[in-house]
């Protein structure tokens, strides 16, 4: 929050001291808000089955998106360019071999099988049972599923729009490791960078949408 | 995994192996979405919430619990023993606890205070399980909230303890945590999204999607077979959230019960509703 | 049971909603327990004790089902009496009395 110095006239003067007011006021308020909070959200929850009350600690990605706009408001334009920075650098890539379909590819088989599973890390879930990436559950992506979210873009013909060269396999990657690295706000999950998918796992969803024998793709 | 969700999956691989039928290449919404309007409406008469209206009648008619009282001079907001209407005014606060109550916590605050139940029990099982009958805190919130069908919602904002209420239900809302850094708006803080084949209301604001929406809880919830509260709604989505259990009756839940009903204020109560 | 039966056309209405669970007996609970079946096997209804209809039901009916059918012939004030019997050997009875569709 940044003091106003007053300038000028004594109107403007006064007019520039009201918004430095209320800024403080609104600072203040979105602090009491984020106080309240914290405790009520240690009071409210309980841990079940291996999902433990650590989940509700935010980190600074997650306490800088939950300011309604934040996603688009140029006050977080430079923190979120920061993450964004960091999410980047952050991204592991498959291990051992420079970016090529031969190398990077995984089966698209198991790459549907993993869009269409919507388990995993919930209190519903048993201990350790393989995550999906529940990619139906928002996108579009092999033409004949009709159960398909609108969350996020359609991905039907992804991999007709962005061949399966090395930018392409990078950026792919990128996206599925750390959605963070495009979108600092994102509402996509960090399947990568939060441990969710396995990189097998998500070697075999680069498949499914670049592979040209992919249904994604045909 | 229930029947109706067997059923529907089947269907769905059903027409993802038989690519050659005529399934509509253009985007399923809106036949889907006739298909379960159509249906609804023609089961709307015939609702089985019904069933546990009907079962919450005569559970806050009868003289039960260890004082052997009904709930007769339960007071849910409009004086004690007044039914009518008075969901369409929760949460609110009230002088007895001090505290800001939804429907639920104050269904459990009269089963204890007047009828002798005991608290820890109640909350430890508020829904019915598997192929268990509705619990007595569902057909008492079902026969409540029937009894405000048509009442135009006003959730009040009259107490700071209600605004402050609904401030937390806001920031909450958009608290995002978990390893998929969900927060209740990732999903329902823009219009005109759906997850899978399930429409999506944007909560997120006052609207005629936040008015229909809190308007229709409790509701008898096909896929569950049961007649579901809002609480339980809500421990559900943080389930799906990836969150931790959400405890019944929490300041959480409450919270966020008053920042939706708010938004909501203006509409009609058209509960208990019923929903895939 | 929640029975409303209406005249309509010369014909009685007669819509029931049940309260049963209908278990086929092949679904497992959260612990991963069989739970057992348990669901109606007979539904008779009859008008002014006169039985009009004998079905016989199994696992493919829903949980709470709800029953719609119409009876040729009929008044406003007849008896309508309906009763399941399930594998279990429970019983359930109820009765509701024809009326005149509501005005619109």
């Amino acid at each position: 929050m940044r003091f106003v110095e007053p300038q000028g006239r004594a109107r403007r003067c006064r007019a520039l001291a009201g918004l430095a007011l209320s800024c403080l006021v609104t600072a203040c308020a979105t602090r009491n808000a984020a106080d309240a909070i914290a405790t009520e959200l240690a009071q409210s929850f309980e841990a079940q089955s291996g999902v433990m009350l650590d989940r509700l600690q935010q980190s600074p990605d997650q306490a800088l998106c939950s300011e309604p706009g934040a996603a688009a408001s140029s006050a977080s334009l430079a923190q979120r360019r920061a993450i964004e920075r960091a999410a980047r650098d952050g991204v592991r890539f498959p291990s051992g071999a420079p970016p090529s379909p031969q190398a990077w590819l995984g089966d698209w088989r198991r790459g549907e099988r993993i869009a269409q599973s919507g388990v995993g890390l919930q209190t519903s879930d048993r201990p350790g049972t393989e995550a999906g990436g529940n990619c139906y559950g928002c996108h579009r992506l092999a033409p004949t599923e009709i159960a398909y979210g609108t969350l996020g873009p359609s991905l039907t013909g992804y991999g007709l729009r962005h061949p399966p060269d090395e930018a392409g396999l990078r950026d792919t990657w990128i996206r599925l490791f750390d959605s963070h690295a495009f979108d600092a706000c994102s509402v996509m999950p960090r399947f990568g960078a939060r441990g969710i998918l396995s990189e097998e796992q998500l070697r075999d969803l680069l498949a499914l949408l670049l592979d040209p024998q992919s249904p994604v793709n045909r | 995994m229930t029947r109706g969700t067997a059923v529907a999956a089947t269907a769905i691989r059903i027409a993802a192996v038989l690519p050659g039928l005529a399934w509509p290449a253009a985007p399923a919404a809106p036949s889907t979405h006739e298909a379960i309007e159509d249906y609804r409406a023609r089961i709307a008469d015939d609702n089985p919430a019904e069933l546990a209206v009907a079962k919450g009648a005569s559970l806050w008619r009868e003289a039960r619990g260890p004082r052997g009282a009904s709930l007769g001079r339960c007071d849910l907001g409009l004086g004690p023993g007044i039914v009518a209407g008075a969901a369409a005014r929760l949460p609110r606060w009230f002088a007895d606890t001090g505290a800001v109550m939804d429907l639920e916590a104050r269904i459990v605050h009269c089963m204890t205070t007047l009828q002798g139940f005991d608290r820890e029990t109640l909350i430890a099982k508020p829904f019915a399980g598997a192929a268990e009958p509705t619990t007595d805190i569902e057909a008492i919130a079902a026969f409540v909230v029937d009894a405000a069908r048509g009442a135009t919602i006003d959730v009040p904002q009259e107490r700071p303890e209600e605004v402050a209420a609904y401030r937390r239900g806001r920031a909450l809302f958009h608290y995002r945590a978990g390893p998929y850094d969900f927060s209740c708006a990732s999903c329902h803080g823009s219009a005109g999204h759906r997850i899978r084949l399930q429409e999506l209301p944007d909560l997120s604001r006052p609207g005629p999607t936040a008015r229909a929406t809190y308007a229709t809880w409790p509701a008898y919830r096909v896929s569950q077979g049961a007649l579901r509260t809002l609480e339980w709604r809500l421990a559900d989505c943080f389930r799906q959230q990836r969150w931790p259990r959400l405890r019944y009756l929490s300041p959480v839940a409450i919270d966020l019960a008053t920042f939706l009903g708010v938004n909501a204020n203006g509409g009609t109560m058209d509960a208990p509703g019923l929903k895939r | 049971m929640r029975i409303r039966a209406t005249l309509r056309s010369g014909r009685i209405e007669v819509r029931v909603l049940i309260a049963h669970p209908m278990e086929t007996g092949l679904r497992k609970d959260e612990a991963g327990n069989p739970i057992p079946a348990w669901y109606i096997t007979d539904v008779t209804a009859r008008v002014n004790d006169r039985i009009v209809m004998k079905t016989a039901w199994g696992t493919a009916v829903s949980k709470d089902p709800l029953l719609v059918f119409h009876v040729l012939g009929g008044a406003v004030g007849d008896r309508v009496t309906v009763d399941w019997i399930d594998n279990r050997g429970d019983r359930r009875t109820d009765e509701a009395t024809v009326v005149a569709p509501a005005s619109p």
